[in-house]
């Protein structure tokens, strides 16, 4: 009994010696090269070993642990898309809402894998509306890689849909310059606002602009201005070079009364009223006919 | 229950600690059996190829199994082969986001013996830099330097930092005791003939007082065994502490670390803005050593293709890394910063806390640069640079707006 508790006081005491010794940091910040500061827990996190993991915990490694850039463990598990390894460090203590010198959050470093199982479990630990998120986005991040199911849980938990980003624009501007079709579709019908894009951009220019041919339909459904120009005098149909976009853009024809009518509410429920209709006990005709079931 | 449980876990550890080194002992045991030059394996180069799927280091992206088959069977002088410089890249996948090297040497020959795969590699890690056709230029002439003198509402401290090795023994990865200890040996015989400025006092690692070692932590100068995978795969932290340890100058301006990842790594360093100082103080100070160490029979690595020989591929050439920690809140925020420092070859990390204690507006702005520009001319890049982003700061502080530099020009000449 003596011998085991000797032995792991030993251990406890050699990886504080290294926090202390660095004032919290991994390693010496002065002759430090790109990866000197990565310890043996990121490596595990980001490689998502768990045996290791839990072994480099139980021995009382500290899991706050940052690099000189500020990442955590934390991070590079979500970097990686291991759900058990940052579940682990999350009950040992890992700070969800840790911002790295990048700006970035564990959430972000979610967005980045796509593991909705992962966001949903960073989610629930952290805030959804940490100002780091102005730089970087998670919603965004999601949005560019395409990773729908991360884009949806992030809106389930509150984020503004229409959040613009100077230089970068919205989600739904994001996801047409990628032509993500199914995140393009998911942000629609979840409330996006179809004219918001990156100043006088809207994402029917980025769309137009990239020839995402499913991308235009899909916002002309929901109501894009087909009309609208960009800080440059331009419309959407002077900037594609795809001719099926074109004959899309030139052959859309006059809106029945009832698709007007439809984005119109929409329009004035915005994403939270939307969200909340959900909850409502609307005969099943028109809850379809505002959700686009 | 409980103890069981911490002494199932404990008694577990001890003995993968013991199978470890079993197997280290194995492994160097069936090395030193070997003859120079080359040796036969049992089983071919095509089934011995690592398994490379999953890896995101330049390593990685430049090894075929071609290039394989040529190099498996080679061996330096030193009994160095291709798996050994390798091994830290296939142990190590790597970042998604963050490409590493993923390989070193294990001695001088290691560059020129395994040509095939180290060439590609420097290319990629180096910006376009061919071994093959282009020479690197050196100049340690600090006089040449214009605008050395930042504005120290902004530049919080200045440093210039590099390494070297010395020639006829193997580098860190590779290098036995007594290699190691040579090394020491030879290192802190030349140190103690430095004067004036540069005059200073060696300590050992093994043999430090605590007081010393105190003082050292308080100073951010001690280093610790390395625990990163990258280091330790590579080799790096092996009988630590033997032969390591840290020598600075009496003003503590001037700092060599001796057989940490490389035979020494050599900075020049004080607060303030005086880059123009600290370059002097660096380029007198590693000519001094060198004169030094030739006056006894020994040189630097170095050759007119590669320059100034390191462990890491990523160090060659001049294996400068200059440096500034500088306060520049507003440009921080502002969407251009990373395509700014991109275009004029700096890059940023964190810098730990040290110098202030709001971390998130000090940067440790540096060169991204070592090979195929020589020190001076990087020195100054770096000094252009952080006065680019010095006026860029104080533009904004006055509510104007900035613009993009064009970016720096590659490989003069």
């Amino acid at each position: 009994m003596a011998v085991v508790h000797a032995e792991g006081n030993v251990w406890i005491k050699q990886w504080d010696h290294r926090f202390h010794m660095y004032g919290g940091q991994t390693c010496s910040p002065l002759m430090a090269g790109s990866w000197d500061d990565r310890t043996p827990l990121h490596d595990a996190a980001l490689q998502g070993r768990l045996l290791p993991l839990r072994r480099l915990l139980s021995q009382g490694y500290n899991v706050g642990m940052a690099t000189l850039d500020g990442i955590t463990a934390l991070h590079e598990a979500c970097v990686g898309g291991h759900f058990t390894c940052a579940k682990l460090l999350l009950e040992h203590g890992a700070d969800a809402n840790a911002v790295t010198f990048d700006g970035a959050t564990p959430l972000f470093s979610a967005c980045c894998s796509g593991n909705p199982a992962l966001v949903s479990l960073i989610l629930t630990h952290s805030s959804a509306h940490h100002p780091a998120h102005l730089l970087c986005s998670p919603l965004h991040e999601a949005a560019k890689r395409g990773h729908t199911a991360c884009v949806e849980l992030l809106l389930s938990h509150g984020v503004n849909v229409d959040m613009e980003l100077p230089s970068v624009g919205t989600a739904l501007y994001c996801a047409c310059e990628v032509k993500s079709t199914d995140c393009v579709l998911t942000l629609l019908i979840l409330g996006a606002d179809v004219q918001c894009g990156r100043g006088l951009d809207t994402p029917l220019h980025a769309a137009c602009r990239v020839g995402g041919a499913k991308e235009a339909e899909l916002l002309l459904e929901h109501g894009a201005d087909r009309t609208s120009r960009n800080s440059e005098g331009k419309t959407p149909l002077d900037l594609t070079s795809d001719q099926s976009i074109k004959h899309l853009l030139q052959t859309a024809g006059t809106c029945s009364l009832s698709q007007l009518c439809r984005w119109c509410i929409r329009r004035s429920l915005g994403q939270k009223g939307l969200n909340k209709t959900k909850t409502l006990c609307l005969p099943h005709m028109l809850h379809n006919y505002l959700l686009y079931h | 229950m409980f103890s069981r449980v911490l002494s199932g876990r404990n008694s577990a550890v001890v003995a993968a600690s013991l199978g470890a080194g079993a197997l280290v002992s194995s492994y160097i045991m069936t090395e030193s059996g070997v003859s120079a030059g080359e040796k036969t394996k049992l089983y071919p180069p095509s089934a011995d190829f690592p398994d490379l799927r999953k890896h995101n280091n330049c390593m990685a992206s430049a090894l075929t199994p071609a290039i394989y088959g040529r190099l498996r069977d080679k061996l330096t002088p030193n009994n160095w082969s291709v798996d050994q410089c390798i091994q830290t890249g296939v142990d190590n996948p790597g970042h998604p986001f963050i490409k590493t090297v993923g390989m070193v040497a294990g001695d001088e020959e290691s560059y020129e013996v395994f040509a095939d795969l180290f060439d590609p590699v420097i290319k990629d890690r180096h910006n376009g830099y061919d071994p093959k056709t282009m020479k690197h230029p050196t100049d340690l002439d600090s006089s040449k330097i214009t605008n050395g003198m930042f504005d120290e509402k902004y530049v919080l401290s200045s440093r210039v930092r590099t390494g070297r090795s010395i020639r006829g023994l193997s580098l860190p990865p590779a290098c036995s005791r007594a290699e190691r200890r040579e090394v020491e040996r030879v290192t802190v015989q030349a140190l103690s003939g430095l004067k004036d400025d540069l005059a200073g006092k060696y300590y050992s690692l093994t043999e430090m007082t605590e007081q010393e070692q105190q003082q050292l932590i308080d100073d951010h100068f001690l280093f610790d065994k390395p625990v990163s995978p990258l280091l330790t795969c590579a080799g790096m932290a092996r009988d630590w502490p033997d032969a390591r340890g840290i020598w600075h100058n009496n003003e503590k301006t001037f700092l060599i670390w001796i057989n940490e990842e490389d035979h020494t790594r050599v900075i020049s360093m004080e607060k303030g803005g005086n880059m123009q100082r600290v370059f002097d103080r660096f380029c007198r100070g590693l000519k001094e050593v060198e004169r030094l160490i030739e006056e006894r029979g020994w040189e630097f690595m170095w050759n007119e293709r590669l320059g100034y020989i390191l462990t890491c591929p990523s160090n060659l050439g001049t294996g400068l890394r200059a440096g500034v920690h500088v306060r520049l809140p507003i440009l921080s925020k502002d969407k251009r910063f990373n395509k700014i420092l991109d275009n004029l070859r700096l890059q940023k990390r964190g810098t730990g806390g040290v110098d202030t204690a709001a971390v998130g507006d000090t940067f440790d702005i540096s060169n991204l640069d070592r090979l195929g520009k020589s020190e001076v001319e990087l020195v100054q890049c770096v000094v252009d640079g952080v006065n680019y982003l010095i006026d860029c700061e104080k533009k904004l502080e006055k509510g104007q707006d900035i613009t993009v530099p064009s970016p720096v020009s590659q490989f003069k000449k």
